[in-house]
């Protein structure tokens, strides 16, 4: 070594010499933060670690990703358990401790028994997903449960205003930090439920690991498992997972998240409305549309366009009807006919023969009466001519013709008393030549010993 | 709560939303009678209106049960969790 100091090196050669020696130390240390520089941006997180009781301290750097991978927040003053190497920035010549991981101090034992209480727990069944609660579509009522102060309580608030200020908002303000804090949650939870919420969300704002303890009480977590409407939990950031946070419904990773995970979007509900509204109008006027095409339908049917098309059925069958009907009455006509003719000769022939008898008798009887008429009319013919001429002899023209007249009343009425006429009458005088028309002057009766009887007549 | 179906006014948001919907949905089915159906519809756009009207007129709520909130801060403060993350 002696050999190799006489010759000078240069600073970088120098430096790298000390990085390969530093960089074989892998230790683990434990120390309380002084500074702390964890900028956005920045490729590391830088800090101090210090050990008062010695007046030491060791510049600490953790690169990014491994600090986020290790996801403990912590703040200056927090006692660090770190593992990792040292490691020389040539740039500066500056000696840094590189970590590669990092632990709050005393909180392995924590974080042990938090993971077999989480263990015994999901044993149990207290975090099986059918065990979850739906969360209510459209809540009415939201419990909130955290601290009354610090940013949590209003980016809920805030959170909720913004996407659905319909609904209610019960707020618990309990002390979230602290040995009592897992009662005074429980409380909480209990009061919002009492006051009707429909769900309720469990939340705080970031803090480091000891401050998020009282999320991770057993008895909370079995009140939280227990509790009768959804939970949803919104602890601390990202990486933060508490025991509250696997019991719950739905675990949200911060407040804001939680609120965003009760609350629907106000503007989804109203483009939903409006998409409600389009389906409403939409299924009316479909619904109209069949109404109008039914119409239609019953419009064209055959009964409406060719009403008659109903009976053609009907109407062929008659058809047929009739056809048979005149094929079947020309044939009973005929024999209707036959019968009748043959009725009809034998009427004839029974008629004749009825007739013949008594055309013979009527015959007979005629040509006797020819024969016997003449000789029963001559003796008679005979007599009447002696009667002639015996009547001719007392016919009243042969008296009158001897110079007698007969005298007949206005009325043809022969006179033959006074009685029969009075004077002032008319009377003719019939004579063998004529009548004489004569007016009665007057009447004298005649003698009752039979005299002559006398009339005297004035000629007209 | 069926009683309270036609109070539209009695109605909360969320049973207004679903007598809405069950408007709907048995408009969509197309098994309604015509003279029904208008019914419904009327109901419906009605019932549309207050809801739009209920959501447009919203204002939060708060009801603090228990300790007591601090001085809210002003909406334009930014959402802590936000910036944090």
């Amino acid at each position: 070594m002696a050999a190799e100091a006489s010759k000078p090196l240069s600073v970088g050669a120098a430096l790298q010499l000390a990085k390969r020696q530093l960089e074989g130390i892998a230790v683990r240390i434990v120390g309380e933060v002084s500074e702390l520089s964890n900028k956005p941006g920045y490729a590391a997180v830088y800090f101090t670690l210090k050990d008062g009781k010695e007046n030491a301290s060791l510049p600490c750097l953790m690169w990014m990703n491994r600090f986020k991978q290790a996801g403990v927040a912590f703040k200056v003053g927090d006692v660090l358990d770190v593992t990792g190497r040292f490691s020389l920035y040539a740039a500066k010549g500056r000696m840094n401790f590189e970590v590669a991981s990092l632990a709050l101090a005393g909180e392995g034992d924590i974080r042990l028994r938090i993971a077999n209480l989480a263990k015994k727990l999901e044993a149990e069944g207290l975090m099986r997903a059918e065990a979850k609660r739906a969360l209510p579509r459209l809540p009415e009522r939201i419990g909130l449960v955290t601290s009354p102060r610090g940013a949590a309580v209003y980016d809920v608030l805030r959170t909720l205003r913004r996407r659905y200020p319909c609904a209610e908002v019960l707020v618990a303000g309990v002390p979230v930090e602290g040995k009592d804090a897992p009662l005074h949650l429980m409380a909480g939870l209990d009061e919002v439920c009492a006051a009707g919420a429909e769900v309720v969300l469990l939340v705080r704002g970031g803090g480091s690991f000891e401050d998020l303890m009282p999320f991770n009480d057993e008895a909370l977590a079995r009140h939280i498992a227990a509790m009768t409407v959804p939970v949803v939990t919104g602890i601390g950031h990202e990486p933060d997972t508490s025991i509250a946070d696997m019991v719950a419904d739905v675990r949200a990773s911060t407040p804001t998240a939680a609120a965003e995970a009760v609350a629907p979007d106000i503007r989804d509900i109203q483009q939903a409305l409006h998409g409600t509204g389009r389906r409403m109008g939409f299924a009316e006027s479909a619904l109209i549309s069949q109404c109008a095409n039914q119409l239609m339908q019953v419009r064209t049917t055959p009964l409406f366009t060719d009403p008659l098309s109903l009976m053609r059925d009907e109407a062929q069958m008659l058809d047929d009807l009739a056809r048979r009907l005149e094929s079947a009455i020309p044939d009973s006509l005929k024999e209707s006919q036959q019968g009748l003719s043959r009725a009809r000769m034998a009427l004839v022939a029974k008629g004749q023969t009825l007739i013949a008898g008594p055309a013979m008798d009527v015959l007979r009887a005629r040509t006797t009466l020819r024969s016997v008429g003449p000789s029963l009319i001559r003796p008679k013919r005979e007599r009447a001519s002696v009667m002639a001429a015996a009547l001719e002899g007392l016919s009243p023209l042969g008296v009158l013709a001897r110079g007698y007249a007969a005298a007949f009343t206005e009325e043809g009425r022969v006179i033959s008393s006074i009685h029969a006429v009075s004077a002032g009458e008319r009377m003719d005088v019939h004579v063998s030549d004529g009548t004489i028309a004569c007016v009665v002057s007057h009447v004298t009766e005649d003698e009752p010993q039979g005299g002559e009887e006398r009339a005297e007549w004035q000629i007209r | 709560m069926a009683d309270t179906m036609n109070a539209k006014e009695d109605m909360t948001f969320k049973q207004g939303m679903d007598e809405l919907e069950r408007i709907v949905a048995s408009l969509e089915s197309g098994e309604m009678e015509l003279e029904q159906s208008l019914d419904a519809y009327a109901k419906g756009v009605k019932l549309l209106g207050a809801l739009q009207n209920k959501l447009d007129a919203a204002e939060q709520q708060v009801q603090v049960l228990m300790g007591q909130l601090a001085q809210a801060p002003e909406d334009d403060v930014q959402d802590s969790t936000l910036s944090k993350a």
